[in-house]
């Protein structure tokens, strides 16, 4: 019997082959994925959490547009947030930014490809850097952020 | 949408030293992704300080934070720079935000409305950045 056949796969229903045309085919087994897949174990439900840390940091975006929104009514119309509620809404959301910060930027020297010539640039020094630029511009900005805090003559 | 064919993929040579074929390059899902990386850099470097100082320690008094009072809000708002500034950091994660729960929608299982759930992910996200446009423009 010749195994290798290139006719695999065509089914000859008459003449002295007959006998050997092989029953309809079985469909496949498709395992149905349950919805909770990613609840099996800790990996799937760290990355299921990381993709959902936009959720939270798009939400405090919205707040603070809110905020500056706020600056149309003048000073009578105007206040910052001050509420405890407020507070713990941006905790939640600083936990998320920070998951989000650490998974990205941990990736960010597999993306962020710096070709030397025939190979590339080592990624860990990438995500080296990316983490040293988010340090300085956590100092940078915090830093305008207050001393622009401050009232004028004050 | 357009998508640059070649009459025969070409190919890499990737850094292993295996040769590998390009795929088909469409440029809507460039877009998207280019602007979900770009998101997300922003997100991952300039949001923490901000809800730190801003949402938290601003909000409990611990620091002078520029968005306590009026007078210092309404002055470094009205700098142009800061404008743009904000809306940079306000628009582009929300791009980010898109492009992600887009793929997350379909991975935890919903594998039906191809068409409508990019347009309903984007369509969003545009909208709030047209929105943050807009309040960046009208605040004096």
């Amino acid at each position: 019997m010749d195994t290798g056949s290139s006719t695999a796969g065509i089914v000859v229903t008459d003449g002295p082959s007959a006998a050997i045309v092989p029953p309809a085919p079985v469909p496949a087994y498709r395992p149905a994925l349950p919805a909770t897949w990613w609840l099996r174990n800790r990996r799937y439900t760290l990355f299921v959490l990381r993709e959902l840390t936009a959720v939270p940091i798009t939400l405090w975006l919205l707040s603070l547009l809110v905020e500056i929104a706020r600056l149309r009514g003048g000073q009578a119309g105007y206040y910052a947030y001050a509420s405890p509620r407020y507070v713990i809404f941006s905790l939640i959301c600083l936990a998320f930014a920070l998951l989000h910060s650490i998974t990205w930027l941990n990736i960010s020297g597999l993306i962020l490809r710096v070709p030397l010539g025939e190979r590339d640039l080592d990624p860990r020094i990438v995500t080296a850097a990316n983490f040293a630029l988010w340090i300085v511009a956590t100092i940078v900005i915090g830093a305008l952020l207050v001393l622009f805090g401050a009232p004028a003559g004050a | 949408m357009t998508t640059a064919t070649a009459t025969q993929a070409p190919s890499v040579k990737l850094q292993s030293g295996a040769t590998a074929r390009k795929g088909k390059i469409s440029a809507a899902h460039a877009l998207w992704w280019g602007l979900f990386a770009t998101g997300g850099m922003v997100a991952a470097v300039l949001l923490p300080v901000h809800i730190l100082l801003q949402g938290i320690l601003g909000p409990m008094g611990v620091l002078p934070v520029v968005s306590n009072r009026y007078d210092t809000a309404a002055a470094a708002v009205a700098n142009p720079l800061v404008k743009l500034y904000l809306f940079v950091l306000i628009s582009l994660p929300f791009f980010h935000a898109a492009h992600r729960l887009r793929f997350l929608v379909f991975e935890l299982g919903l594998r039906g409305g191809r068409m409508l759930v990019p347009i309903l992910c984007y369509g969003a996200a545009i909208l709030g950045m047209l929105a943050a446009a807009l309040v960046l423009l009208t605040v004096p």
